[in-house]
Formats: C-alpha cells, structure tokens, sequence
C-alpha cells in the first residue's frame, strides 16, 4: 500500500533526510507564491515558526527525543487562541485582540514539536458553509487554480469556487501546501465540508474528544476542534495529539481516549469487529435530495471499497434526518446568542467611541461591528429563547434533537458504521448562495446529524466531478473516533481518485 | 400556534440582544426570520412525549488538581479597549 504523505513527511524528518527548516520552508514558499490567490491566512507566524524548526532540527542532530509532529507544519483556524497572536474569529469585532494565552490544543502542538505556521480564516465566528462570511475576505477554494495534473498554475481562473465552511481556509490550506496539517473546528460540518469541497480528509471527533479550552465558542454543545489532512492517517496521528481530558474544559469525557496510528492502523476497523463482517449502513435519506452525480460517486466508490474489502453494505433507513437542520439551527441560534454576549466592546471586542451610556454605547458597537449572518443568529436565538417562545421552539428543539439521536443510535446498533455523501452538492461559484440564508443552510443536512449526536464522523475524498472534489462521509459510534479514522483509511486505500 | 414573527418583535428582540439594525435590516430580518421559522416549523411533528435533551454524554466533572494558578494580568489587560492603571474604563451605567 502507498505511504500515507503525512507518514512519509515524518518518517523523513525523524531519519534526518528531510530537515524541519527545509520542510518549513518548501511550505512558507507555496504561501509566498499561491496565498495571494487562495487567501487562507489571516497571520503568518513565519519567523516563529523558523525558531520552532530550528530547535527541532537542532534536537534531532543531538540524538534527542522528539515528538509526534516533529517538524510538521501545521496552520491553526483563527477561532484557536495563539499566545501572543491575533485571535480574530474573522470578526471586525476581535480584529486588534491578542490572545494572552494558548488554547489547549496549542499547547499539545507545541509539547509534540508541530512548527506552527500561521491563523487561518473562516466565516465569521465560524456561522457559514463557504468561507464569505469572513469579515475581511472570502477564501477561496485551491482546485479552482489546479490545472490537470493537479498543480496550482492557473491564478487568473475566472470561475472561483468556494473552499467550503466555516474552516474553508483549513482546507484550502491543505489542499494548497501550505501546511502539512490543519486544526478546523467543526459545529455542522464546519470540517467535514470544506474537507469534502477542498479534496482532502478531515475528522469530527466525538464529542467531548477534544478539549475547547481556548477556543472562542460558537455552539458549546456541538463543537469539537478536530484535524484536516491530506490523508486519514494525517487527521489520526493530529488527533492522538490534540484528544484527551481536560480540567479547563468540563466537558471532555474521561472514558474516550485516542491513540496514535500503529502498524495496524488501517485494519483496525476490521479487527475492531474481527468474528463478522463489517456491515456499513447507507441510509436512503442521504441520497435523495443530494445531486444525482454526487450521490452516484458516492455509491461507485461504496461498491467499489465493499468489493475489495468484503463489507457488507446495507441500505437503512433514518427518517428523523429532515429534523436535523431545524434541531441543529435552533439550538445553534440559541446558544450562539448566549455565547455572544460577551463581545461588548470593553473587555473583548472594538473599541466604543461614543461616551453616550452603557446600554447605548454596547449596542453601538454590537452593531457596527458584527456582520449580517451572525447577527441573523443572535436575533433568533434571542427570540425563540425569550420566555413566552421558549417552549414552541428551544424545548421542541432540544425533544427533536432526542428524536434524531435515538434513530442514528439505533442505526448505529444494527450497523458499525454509517456512510453516505459528506455534502449534498458541488462546490458552488463564491457569491452565488449569497441572498438566501435558509438555501445556505439546507447544505448541511447531511453533517448536522453527527454534531446532534455527538458522534465522530470523517470524510474522504472519493472521486472528482471535472475538477471539483467530491467527499465520503462516515460516521462511527460515540467513541470509536480511531475505528472511524481507521475506515476512513481503507476506503481511502481502496479508491484512486 | 401562532409563530408568525412582526417588525416590531424584532425590533423588541433587537432591544434585548443590544444590537441596534436599521430600518431596512429590520424588514430583511423579520424577512428571513418568518421564511427560516415557517420551514424549521417542521419539529412540530415531533411527539411531545419525546424528552429533551441538552447534551449528548453523560459526564463527570471534570475537577482540576487543588492548586492555586494566576493568570497573567498583563496579557489580560491588553486586552481592555480602554484602561487606566490596571483598571478597565466603562461607561456609566446608572
């Protein structure tokens, strides 16, 4: 079988035939040639980031211990605190914040020697599908610039397709070079589909998988910070940094824990059930509303991964996915406008230059500073939570949220797996969902299912429709994110894209 | 139930999340907010008897080691738009 790209970066790292200087900077100059054109970064860390891969070099030709990411460049979604550095949540309203402190994750980067390389972009406060909701620039999507051999050579293509949201910079940065891994955050697919649009393999973890300390919360219920790669023993070696128990975060779940990918990575998922065969759920729901040539691929590559592997594949059934974009868009509202609360313009947020009084001069800077989508959030989530609609919708909400949980616990009890489109469509030209925010929404059916449930869930690149990429999505049960990843790399293995 | 959202119930709830949109936001707003409620309006069909749930895992508390950690003030108080010494500046309230 091919060496994982990830795994062959490291294995030359860590034998000395590749320095982390040299690999930061084959990196730093695909950044200096395409990111004009692919806009993924908000900051660059280079000269850090030269120190950090100095020291990993310097520790390497001493004979030392490294770590697990030893000389990876990785690039980090601007929702993640970096000590020292801009924490914009591609928001107006944080553009000058500095961030006093790193966030979890960072701090486990840092302890495995990852070179850090830069703050990616995203939708504001990570509200979007398609990266243009960023308060300072839509990013745009790497394959709209390959040409047929897969290069980035055609800068001026007048047709520019989104990378995909919130972490569409994730992605493209990915599928660009400029990083050799990415963290994403991923509240409704906010990983999953710009992994899916952009061509490379991302990962949702259960919930509770990772720690959020440190990250500026958009739905605290939903969201895991998760990895994007170019393969899936990318996204399980990052996540065997980045998982674990944290105290600073009450909600990470002591019983789930990840290990790094072993010699036995990519047949994990079969001795995970080694007295039968692996029976992989395709529900018809995920197929019915999807574009016809995204649902063909998707079901192609299926066949194609169960004729080599001997899965079984079994078509199900789960009604209960038309509940999922209501359940997750309530409840993302209503705790999206809780969490925004704080940007008020003194401890956090822009500076006021009115002197009127504090009612008055907090809505002054609420208002000039953030945008339209995110705003639309709050608005909802203040009125279905104020008193008199509380019940009509945040309670029936959370009772449709049990509803979709119980059937994909229940489809997860029949099969091991659940796999389908990780999107319903193409990736479509920048500007062109722009007016219709329920249109805009509707692109996540087919992700929000796993964030309701807490489950981890992961997409593959499976085939390409002209140049655009198409994803696999699947999804596992509550704790089994390393036999998740596990399939996603055989699949991986199984297909040529 | 009557959902159907009113100019003037965005406007209250405007009040209330501290934003102040004008009057063409607010006619795009409660727009958008009758088309996206009508179709999420779909979980009407949810039993009632179904329990609500808040959180998908069941968890202990995550407790820290008992050990007193300061954070760093300096770092905090860059953060303050306005300040003065080590305090932050707010406008009078009452």
């Amino acid at each position: 079988m091919e060496l994982s790209k990830t795994l062959s970066t490291t294995n030359a790292i860590k034998s000395g035939r590749l320095t982390a200087s040299a690999n930061l900077q084959s990196k730093i100059s695909r950044v200096e040639n395409y990111d004009s054109a692919v806009k993924a970064f908000i900051e660059t860390y280079f000269e850090d980031a030269r120190s950090a891969a100095k020291q990993v070099d310097a520790k390497i030709a001493a004979g030392k211990p490294v770590g697990k990411l030893a000389g990876l460049v990785v690039a980090v979604k601007n929702v993640l605190a970096v000590k020292d550095k801009k924490l914009t949540c591609a928001s107006k309203m944080l553009e000058n914040y500095v961030s006093p402190y790193d966030a979890a994750v960072i701090e486990k980067l840092r302890a495995e020697d990852a070179i850090i390389i830069g703050s990616l972009n995203c939708d504001e406060f990570a509200c979007g599908s398609d990266n243009t909701k960023s308060a300072f620039f839509a990013t745009v999507n790497p394959v709209s610039f390959f040409d047929n051999s897969g290069e980035m050579s055609n800068l001026a293509a007048s047709d520019k397709f989104v990378p995909g949201g919130s972490s569409g910079a994730s992605a493209s940065a990915v599928a660009a070079g400029f990083c050799d891994l990415a963290l994403a955050t991923d509240t409704g697919g906010s990983i999953r589909c710009p992994a899916a649009f952009c061509g490379v393999t991302g990962f949702k973890p259960t919930y509770g998988t990772v720690s959020r300390y440190g990250m500026a919360d958009m739905a605290m219920s939903f969201e895991q910070i998760g990895p994007v790669a170019p393969d899936a023993y990318g996204c399980a070696l990052l996540l065997s940094v980045i998982s674990g128990k944290d105290y600073r975060d009450s909600t990470t779940a002591k019983a789930i824990s990840t290990k790094a990918p072993d010699a036995s990575f990519a047949t994990a998922s079969a001795s995970a059930s080694s007295s039968k065969k692996i029976r992989i759920g395709v529900p018809k729901e995920y197929f019915e509303g999807a574009n016809p040539a995204v649902a063909k691929a998707v079901k192609d590559a299926m066949g194609r991964f169960a004729n080599k592997s001997g899965c079984e594949l079994v078509e199900i059934s789960i009604p209960a996915v038309k509940f999922g974009i209501p359940a997750y868009y309530l409840l993302v509202y209503s705790e999206f406008a809780s969490a925004m609360q704080k940007y008020d313009g003194f401890k956090y947020g822009a500076k006021p230059e009115s002197n009127d009084e504090l009612v008055p001069t907090v809505s002054k800077v609420r208002t000039a500073n953030i945008g339209k989508e995110c705003k639309r959030r709050i608005m909802l989530g203040t009125y279905i939570t104020t008193k008199e609609h509380k019940d009509a919708w945040y309670t029936k909400a959370l009772k449709a949220r049990a509803y979709v949980r119980a059937q994909f616990d229940d489809a997860l009890e029949k099969c091991d797996f659940i796999v389908g489109p990780t999107m319903p469509n193409l990736p479509w030209k920048i500007g062109e969902k722009a007016s219709d925010p329920l249109q805009s929404y509707l692109e996540d059916v087919l992700t929000v299912p796993a964030n309701l449930c807490g489950l981890p869930a992961g997409s593959v690149p499976c085939a390409r429709i002209g140049k655009l990429p198409v994803g696999l999505q699947v999804i596992g049960r509550r704790g089994a994110d390393y036999e998740t990843v596990s399939l996603m790399a055989q699949i991986e293995s199984s297909l040529v894209v | 139930m009557e959902k159907k959202i009113t100019k003037a119930d965005i406007e209250r709830v405007a009040s209330i999340a501290r934003l102040c949109p004008s009057q063409d936001e607010l006619d795009g707003l409660t727009a958008d907010a009758n088309a996206i409620l009508e179709y999420f309006s779909l979980i009407d069909e949810i039993p009632d008897s179904v329990a609500p749930q808040t959180y998908v895992l069941s968890h202990e508390n995550a407790l820290r080691p008992d050990e007193e950690k300061k954070p760093d003030p300096k770092g905090i108080r860059r953060g303050f738009s306005r300040r003065q010494d080590n305090y932050m500046l707010a406008p009078k309230s009452f």
